[in-house]
């Protein structure tokens, strides 16, 4: 039993292939504007080889930033909320462009510059994690930020060597970051 | 009959059905998991982002039935180490199975790989990169000069609106943007707010805004231009120039690309990137081609190689079963009845094993009720052989001998039926005393050709011992003679008696006509003696005397020896009473202990042996064989007298011996010394022994001549013993 749990562990532990690809999750600020807390962070891309040579021979990268928020308890926390936002970006060979897509609202931007994309996705702004309402003066909460690499978002013939190639470990880690109510 | 074949045909139906349908049950779930696995390859399928999914689960059922089809090995490893039934049967088949579903399944995996990896390699080639190649050049060339164009047009504007207020600019952007053919056109302050606007779409209101990012780079560059794909897929150029004002301003335009020209563009595109995703794809597409043939092709060979172990097992369980069962038979069960499961070939073997089974059973009883029968023939025959007085041996065609009776060891006194398949020549090695005997007997069993008869007499260790032999060959239902049958009897007694009757006769005759005249004969003598012996002479009285003394004397001896076969003639058992054997010997023995220098030993083994005798007869008998003794040895030496018990024939006797040291028998003698008339004294009778034998035999005993003993005379003596 305990082997097969490793080997589970070894095959979809993103933990397992924490590279140098990594991407690192920064200076997360929760705030309160108007009547809801918004979320800021800085995110640090740094696409593998690999990566960037599958973006340019046309293939979409998408990524997913997961966010909760916990609430602090005596034994384990409890998440109030959780959300998350899929990022895709896509070169196009032909214009020479880099277009920036946020698929759960369907928004885009383009760029000229693949640093000019990540830039854009590396900044999050303002994004609603939690109501005042739902937030009590009394407790403690916390924000836990994580970028996932969608690895199934690949062609399939990517896929399952994906998951045995550190150049496609580029997701973050989970970071958890204080709550200012 | 019937019937029971109906039952059993539901019993099959029962029995079969799981298996089947679990065997159906596995390769539907086998088939489902490998379409849904197959329809997740295409790009469009729902099962697309399932494909991960469904390749780690079919892994899973894959290492489930490795470890199912490892669990049978080993179970089969165990089977065949123990040598169970059907387990070498199993191995074989299961063997010559995966070799012949993993050969072919190796041959078309590897062309399946060759053609793939070909087939795959085929798309791609320096003709088509660089046809791809060209056809995007074209396609970029030709864009960007629609770009150069329009940023050429966005130029000349841009002087005209220079120094113009923006009242008047906003009169003349129709007419601007209509001139340049452009969609849209738009004045820019400094900070980005717009001045004024002008669309060919009167509903547009506001112009395009450019983004932070956009205005970044034309503040940097002082004009951007670039492609921009609306929201309604419609390719747009978007170019922007620097108003060279005392006011920087920023003139937008934006002009649309024609249909055709935009999708010929997005087709050179599309397949473009696509040709390049394949490119950088080539080498993960042959081997996830590679993953997914290996999954589907172990996963097939896997449940077949398990449906094959179910299966072969479900085809062996009647072989096995016949071999459990041929072994019950080869062990002596021959009632085993094995079940009969299906109505194929092996129902049918193992209907006709449980057929033979049963003959096998019956023929067995049979010949068991048989044997049983015979045997009891057997003992019946050899219970009234073993009865028999007369000794029967049978002999075989090469003379060997076959069966001998329990009369036959109690006349020959050797175990014959202890030499059964020996010949009477193997016997003389061991018995040498019966030597004569058994030579004759050969000699007569290879010449005589029919019945024969014949008396044998020889010594054997109660003395001398006659024969009466009868022959008979034992002739096959052929006619060939297979052996011989030799009945004896022993008729030495009979003789004996037919000779003691004789003699008897003969003693009665003489003591009666012998005795009467003496009388007379002695008192005339006398007389003769007493009338003339005073008218005589001196010397012819004295020649008288002697004469008259003579006769008397002679008449005396002749009287006496009448008398003695007066006294061999009359029954000797008179008075029988219980007697006290030991006491008796002892009281005819104290009249000689002191008589002579003669030494007497006893040896009594047993006390107070009591036997049924007149004892005046036995105190003769005694007396008798002491006298005997003495005079052997002229009244010096040692007479050594012993008493024992021995059993014979289930009856106990006083054995009472005699032996001396004096002269001796020779063997003649000792054949014949209890005739009458036959004496080893000079002055004897040769009644003394023949009196003694035939006391002794009427009084139910025997009496020989220890021919083992050679320092002397050894007499023996058995009478039953009543009590002890």
């Amino acid at each position: 039993m305990k082997i097969a749990v490793y080997l589970w562990a070894c095959f979809f532990s993103e933990s397992l292939w924490a590279s140098e690809y990594a991407t690192q999750v920064n200076n997360v600020k929760v705030e309160l504007v108007a009547d809801r807390y918004e979320l800021n962070a800085d995110l640090n891309f740094q696409l593998s080889p690999v990566a960037k040579e599958a973006l340019h021979r046309g293939i979409a990268l998408t990524w997913a930033l997961l966010v909760k928020v916990e609430e602090k308890g005596e034994l384990w926390n409890h998440t109030v909320q959780s959300l998350g936002m899929d990022y895709q970006i896509q070169n196009h060979a032909l214009l020479n462009l880099y277009s920036l897509k946020r698929l759960s609202t369907g928004e885009r931007s383009v760029f000229s510059t693949l640093a000019g994309a990540l830039n854009s996705l590396s900044k999050i702004r303002r994004i609603p994690v939690l109501d005042k309402q739902l937030v009590r003066l009394d407790r403690q909460y916390s924000v836990a930020v994580k970028v996932k690499f969608k690895r199934e978002s690949l062609p399939i013939p990517l896929r399952p060597f994906s998951y045995f190639d550190a150049q496609w470990a580029l997701s973050s880690q989970w970071t958890l970051w204080p709550f200012q109510q | 009959m019937g019937a029971f074949k109906s039952v059993d045909i539901m019993a099959l139906s029962t029995v079969k059905l799981p298996v089947n349908l679990s065997i159906i049950i596995l390769f539907g779930l086998i088939l489902l998991s490998l379409q849904l696995m197959s329809s997740a390859t295409q790009d469009a399928s729902e099962l697309n982002d399932m494909y991960s999914w469904l390749l780690v689960g079919n892994s899973l059922g894959s290492i489930v039935l490795l470890i199912l089809i490892i669990i049978n090995v080993y179970s089969l490893a165990r089977e065949l180490k123990k040598r169970e039934a059907g387990s070498k049967l199993t191995t074989r088949m299961i063997s010559l199975f995966v070799l012949l579903a993993i050969a072919p399944a190796a041959i078309v995996f590897y062309f399946s790989i060759q053609f793939i990896n070909q087939g795959i390699d085929s798309w791609f080639n320096v003709e088509i990169d660089r046809a791809m190649e060209d056809a995007l050049e074209l396609s970029e060339e030709s864009l960007d000069q629609r770009k150069r164009l329009h940023l050429k047009h966005a130029r000349m504007l841009a002087k005209e609106v220079v120094g113009k207020s923006q009242t008047l600019i906003a009169l003349e952007m129709g007419e601007l943007r209509e001139r340049v053919e452009a969609t849209e056109i738009a004045l820019f302050s400094r900070r980005g707010h717009v001045i004024a606007s002008n669309s060919v779409d009167s509903n547009d209101i506001l112009p395009l805004l450019p983004s932070e990012h956009v205005w970044l780079q034309v503040r940097q560059n002082k004009e951007y231009v670039t492609f921009n794909q609306m929201d309604d897929d419609s390719l747009m150029i978007q170019v922007i120039v620097h108003v060279d004002d005392d006011e920087p301003r920023f003139l937008q335009l934006l002009f649309s690309v024609p249909v055709r020209i935009a999708d010929l563009a997005d087709s050179i595109d599309f397949a473009f990137v696509r040709y390049q995703e394949m490119a950088f794809l080539r080498h993960s597409l042959k081997n996830s081609f590679l993953l997914l043939l290996s999954l589907v092709l172990l996963l097939s060979l896997l449940a077949a190689i398990w449906v094959a172990f179910i299966s072969i097992r479900h085809i062996v369980a009647p072989v096995k079963e016949l071999v459990k069962g041929t072994q019950a038979v080869a062990s002596g069960n021959y009632r085993k009845q094995l079940s009969v499961e299906s109505q194929d070939d092996l129902g049918f073997l193992v209907e006709s094993f449980n057929e033979m089974t049963l003959r096998i059973a019956q023929s067995r009883d049979e010949t068991k009720a048989a044997s049983a029968e015979v045997e009891q023939q057997r003992a019946y025959l050899e219970t009234v052989l073993s009865n028999l007085t007369a000794g029967v041996v049978s002999f075989g065609a090469e003379y060997e001998i076959k069966t001998a009776n329990q009369a036959a060891y109690r006349i020959l006194h050797i175990p014959v039926s202890h030499f059964v398949g020996q010949t009477l020549l193997d016997i003389i090695v061991l018995h040498p005393q019966l030597t004569q005997l058994w030579e004759s007997i050969q000699g007569l069993l290879e010449e005589a050709g029919d019945l024969w008869q014949q008396r044998f007499a020889f010594l054997g260790p109660n003395g001398r011992q006659e024969l009466l032999c009868r022959g008979t060959p034992l002739f096959s239902p052929l006619g060939q003679r297979v052996g011989t049958i030799v009945v004896f009897d022993d008729v030495t007694d009979l003789i004996q008696a037919q000779k003691n009757a004789a003699w008897g006769e003969v003693a009665k005759r003489l003591a009666h006509e012998i005795k009467n005249p003496l009388t007379p004969i002695q008192l005339s003598a006398e007389r003769l003696q007493h009338k003339l012996a005073a008218e005589l002479s001196e010397s012819s009285a004295q020649i008288l005397q002697r004469s008259t003394q003579t006769i008397v004397n002679q008449v005396e001896a002749l009287k006496s020896m009448v008398d003695d076969f007066s006294e061999y003639a009359r029954p000797s058992k008179k008075q029988v009473e219980l007697i006290n054997f030991n006491q008796l010997i002892n009281e005819v023995l104290a009249l000689y202990i002191l008589q002579t220098d003669i030494r007497i030993v006893t040896v009594f083994s047993v006390e107070n042996v009591v036997i049924e005798a007149d004892p005046v007869s036995i105190r003769q008998v005694l007396h008798n064989l002491f006298k005997n003794a003495q005079e052997a040895m002229a009244e010096k030496g040692q007479i050594e007298i012993k008493l024992d018990k021995v059993t014979r024939n289930n009856t106990e006797y006083a054995e009472f011996a005699v032996y001396d040291n004096g002269c001796g028998l020779n063997k003649e003698k000792a054949e014949t010394i209890f005739e009458p008339y036959v004496t080893n004294k000079p002055k004897g009778t040769g009644l003394g022994l023949a009196i003694v034998k035939k006391i002794i035999e009427d009084h139910g005993g025997v009496i020989w001549v220890d021919t083992t003993y050679n320092k002397g005379a050894g007499f023996i003596i058995q009478l039953p013993i009543v009590l002890i």
